[in-house]
């Protein structure tokens, strides 16, 4: 036992740096996202564990530590970033699918486009032949099986208004091709891009797709484009032009994105995500929170003031109702403490706000196990045994019945772990846990201690038990009177109260379900004392 | 003293009815009170965005209510959060519909501009929770489920240890306990969040911890005093038991209490349901459980006997 405490203790100090607090107590973000594929489905397991994988890239870059990324049901993943300092630009990365797609700009691959809003590119689409729920559908996911719906967002300094268009897909080249990207500053204007590498395969993609544009610029006497598209939003449209005769080969070297008013974050925030992969999924967000450090350390002051008073006031009660045994459940209680504190931060459990809201209620469930022990010792006591036998048969009984309802508990926290979402989880865990070291602890702690002492002969005093002589005769006259089956049935009010004498004659009446152990531990006493 | 004298001689079983009068009561109150005015549930259970935040200079709620709705959103819900004693956040919480992260970042743009988010160590203060709609529908079933799941778990454990007549008692007890403390929400009109739910379930296992507990010493009893007519015997348990329920119940009560003062907004709100719940669940192992319990084995042969024969030989 005192290896345990010592070993609790060892994991408790320093307590600010091993205690794993919850975001909502620390501060941070917590995200949980549905996933669904790019038309709309239901992802399948591989690619949804590949989606976290990529996200603990991107939140790694973001030099988050102790972040949590798992999978939740069958098409949700639930991030949680405890700490973090910027949630607005950690959820612009996170999130982003980063899905690159190039697409030549001729009207076979731009069958809509440009127009000015999107009802007119799906409507434009539909008298082209497209079937009404492809057309549903891209208005929904933005991309069908057949079509990709992008747009072109406002340039205010070149007037230039927001415009869409209707790609058929494939896309001539995807971000697979990619192998780095980087943010950095265009030479002529000097404004922020980013530069992409090409994988060697992908090199020679593009090389293709540069040739035919400058061909068939070539042919028709007049510039081709192409669109780099990022999640369906266009994000550069580079010109070929067919009058350099050094571009007849094609584009060997890489690619370069330059919006038209990137920022230097966002030209940063966009070579993050094309260097972490593409998400083969789509995520929306499902549930969202986001609290503020101060918030958070207010939650935790107040949450600790409430625990302390709520230990404290329970520690006073019991010194005060089970004077000697309070003590010694005090002391169970603390033990209690340390050992679930330790074991918290061993495992390590991470402290939410209704994770310590179970752990305070956990206080009056270790203090109970306490309760019911010691009124069953009382009783024996009561009934005119020697304290040390009644620590014994009281302990074999109490415990048992302790057993049964903390099952119960266990039971019930265990259902809300099993299917509760995030914030009920926290305090079913501390829950688990609570009762099942408060168990512990009664066994282990509580016993070992009554043992000893009731090996001394100062202890052998019902007065130490909380049992007052008057107690004892009445309990051992109610004894008497049950026992031999008389029913006297009373009513409130109109009490007999059976002749003391009767009760002092009384000899233990109902050995029945108890273990036998009176004469042989009253022996044992009266060895100690010589 | 008296008091406590009278109480542990106090004919629980033979004022039965007048317990399942007080119970019904409250029960159908409860019903009816779902019936008419349902329950308010949180933002988990719906769509939207709920911001906490809080200001250097506390603006009046109907100058911040402007602000906001001049930001796109009339409908919004403003609360002001109580602050509390030593370390005092005096904030508001806005629910909006769902914001984008965009639309997000600009209402907090709007607001810091008119009347400056609170910062301390560089950092506003400042927090956002956001839920979709289907994120809320899977809140409600799994909620539930898990309760669902807990009743049966509940009924089985018990009819394995003890008997389907104890499971019976201990089951119209939780029941008991669980529409009460909905009916209380009800009625009062507070919010349902998930942390209600987490209460919900522990006021379940609590109220049956507690049932065990004295159902324990029946069935120990039914052995020892099985002369007894089965309603005195029960009697006889109660009284026993009497001393570790109060005790119980105070010393669970005391943190819970603790936590109702000095929590924040979230333990409130769980402390207020778990107050409610230890209180029913003490109460219910007395008053339901136990009257129950004595109902369905007073039907048994041998106990219709022993009470015929009490009966006589009263009379």
């Amino acid at each position: 036992m005192t290896v345990l405490v010592a070993v609790s203790l060892y994991f408790i100090i320093p307590p600010s740096v091993k205690t794993r607090l919850g975001l909502d107590l620390q501060g941070g973000l917590e995200v949980v996202y549905t996933a669904r594929t790019a038309d709309g489905k239901q992802p399948t397991k591989a690619q949804l564990e590949q989606t976290v994988g990529i996200l603990d890239r991107r939140v790694n870059g973001l030099g988050v530590t102790e972040s949590q990324i798992q999978t939740q049901g069958a098409d949700q993943v639930s991030i949680a970033l405890p700490g973090v300092t910027d949630a607005d630009q950690a959820l612009s990365v996170i999130g982003k699918t980063a899905q690159l797609e190039f697409f030549k700009d001729d009207p076979e691959s731009r069958p809509v486009g440009p127009v000015e809003s999107k009802d007119a590119a799906l409507k434009e689409l539909r008298r082209q032949g497209a079937s009404q729920a492809e057309v549903d559908q891209l208005e929904a996911e933005g991309t069908s099986d057949g079509y990709s719906l992008v747009v072109s967002e406002e340039d205010t300094e070149n007037d230039i208004p927001e415009q869409w268009f209707v790609y058929a897909r494939p896309p001539a080249m995807t971000g697979e091709a990619v192998k780095s990207a980087r943010a950095g500053f265009d030479g002529q204007t000097n404004k922020p891009n980013v530069l992409i590498d090409f994988t060697s395969e992908g090199s020679k993609q593009f090389q293709q797709v540069t040739r035919e544009l400058f061909r068939s610029g070539l042919l028709k006497q007049e510039p081709q484009t192409f669109a780099i598209v990022l999640d369906n939003v266009m994000e550069s449209d580079p010109m070929i032009d067919y009058t350099d005769p050094g571009l007849r080969d094609g584009i060997s070297g890489g690619a370069e994105i330059s919006g038209g008013n990137m920022t230097v974050q966002e030209s940063k925030d966009l070579a993050f995500v094309l260097n972490t992969g593409a998400l083969p999924v789509k995520l929306e967000t499902a549930y969202e929170q986001q609290v503020s450090a101060t918030l958070g350390k207010d939650s935790l002051d107040q949450a600790l003031i409430a625990g302390m008073a709520g230990l404290g006031l329970v520690l006073i009660y019991m010194l005060l109702f089970y004077r000697f045994l309070g003590l010694v459940a005090d002391l169970a209680l603390i033990v209690y403490g340390i050992l679930l504190w330790g074991l918290f931060n061993a495992i390590p459990v991470t402290l939410t706000l209704p994770g310590i809201a179970g752990l305070i209620l956990t206080i009056g469930v270790a203090a109970d196990a306490n309760v019911v022990i010691f009124e069953r010792i009382k009783e024996e006591v009561s009934l005119g045994k020697t304290v040390r036998s009644a620590v014994n048969s009281g302990y074999a009984l109490g415990f048992k019945t302790i057993l049964d309802a903390n099952v119960l508990t266990l039971l019930t926290a265990v259902v809300l772990f099993v299917f509760a979402t995030a914030q009920p989880k926290g305090f079913a865990v501390t829950l688990i846990l609570g009762v099942i070291v408060s168990m512990f602890t009664a066994v282990l702690f509580t016993r070992a201690i009554l043992g000893v002492l009731a090996g001394f002969a100062f202890f052998n005093r019902p007065s130490l038990m909380g049992v007052k002589p008057s107690h004892m005769r009445q309990a051992m006259a109610d004894q008497e009177r049950t026992a031999r089956g008389t029913s006297t049935r009373r009513r409130a009010g109109g009490v007999a109260e059976p002749p003391a004498e009767a009760a002092s004659a009384a000899a233990d009446p109902a050995p029945v379900t108890r273990p036998a152990g009176p004469r042989r531990t009253s022996t044992g006493k009266r060895k100690k004392r010589r | 003293m008296s008091f406590f004298r009278r109480l542990y001689q106090f004919d629980f079983m033979g004022h039965k009815v007048w317990w399942f009068a007080l119970s019904g009561v409250l029960i159908a109150v409860s019903l009816v009170s779902l019936a008419v005015n349902g329950l308010d549930f949180g933002l988990e259970f719906q769509e939207g965005t709920r911001i906490t935040v809080s200001f250097e200079q506390p603006p009046a709620l109907g100058d911040l209510r402007d602000a906001v709705s001049e930001a796109g959103y009339a409908n919004a819900q403003i609360q002001q959060t109580e602050g509390v004693t030593g370390s005092a956040i005096e904030g508001f919480q806005i629910q909006v519909p769902m914001l984008s992260d965009d639309q997000r970042v600009a209402l907090r743009e709007a607001l810091d501009e008119q009347f400056t988010i609170e910062s301390s160590d560089g950092k506003q203060v400042w927090g956002v929770e956001t839920v979709s709609a289907s994120f809320g529908r899977q809140v409600v079933s799994s909620s539930l489920k898990a309760i669902g799941v807990a009743l049966l778990l509940i009924l089985a454990y018990v009819t394995f240890r003890f008997q389907w007549k104890y499971a019976v008692g201990g089951i119209a007890a939780v029941v008991h306990d669980t529409l009460i403390v909905i009916g209380i929400y009800s009625l009062t009109g507070r919010e349902v969040t998930t942390a209600t739910i987490a209460a919900v379930l522990t006021i379940m296992g609590y109220s049956l911890y507690d049932n065990i507990i004295v159902f324990d010493r029946v069935r120990e009893n039914e052995g020892k005093l099985g002369r007894m007519p089965y309603a005195d015997m029960v009697n006889e348990s109660l009284w026993e038991m009497l001393t570790r329920s109060l005790n119980t119940t105070l010393t669970s009560l005391l943190p819970v209490i603790c936590l109702l003062f000095f929590g924040g907004e979230t333990l409130k709100d769980f402390a207020f349901a778990l107050l409610v719940g230890i209180l029913l669940g003490a109460y219910s192992t007395f008053f339901v459980s136990a009257p129950v319990l004595t109902i369905l084995k007073e039907h048994e042969p041998r106990y219709k006997k022993l009470k015929a024969a009490a009966r006589a030989s009263q009379a």
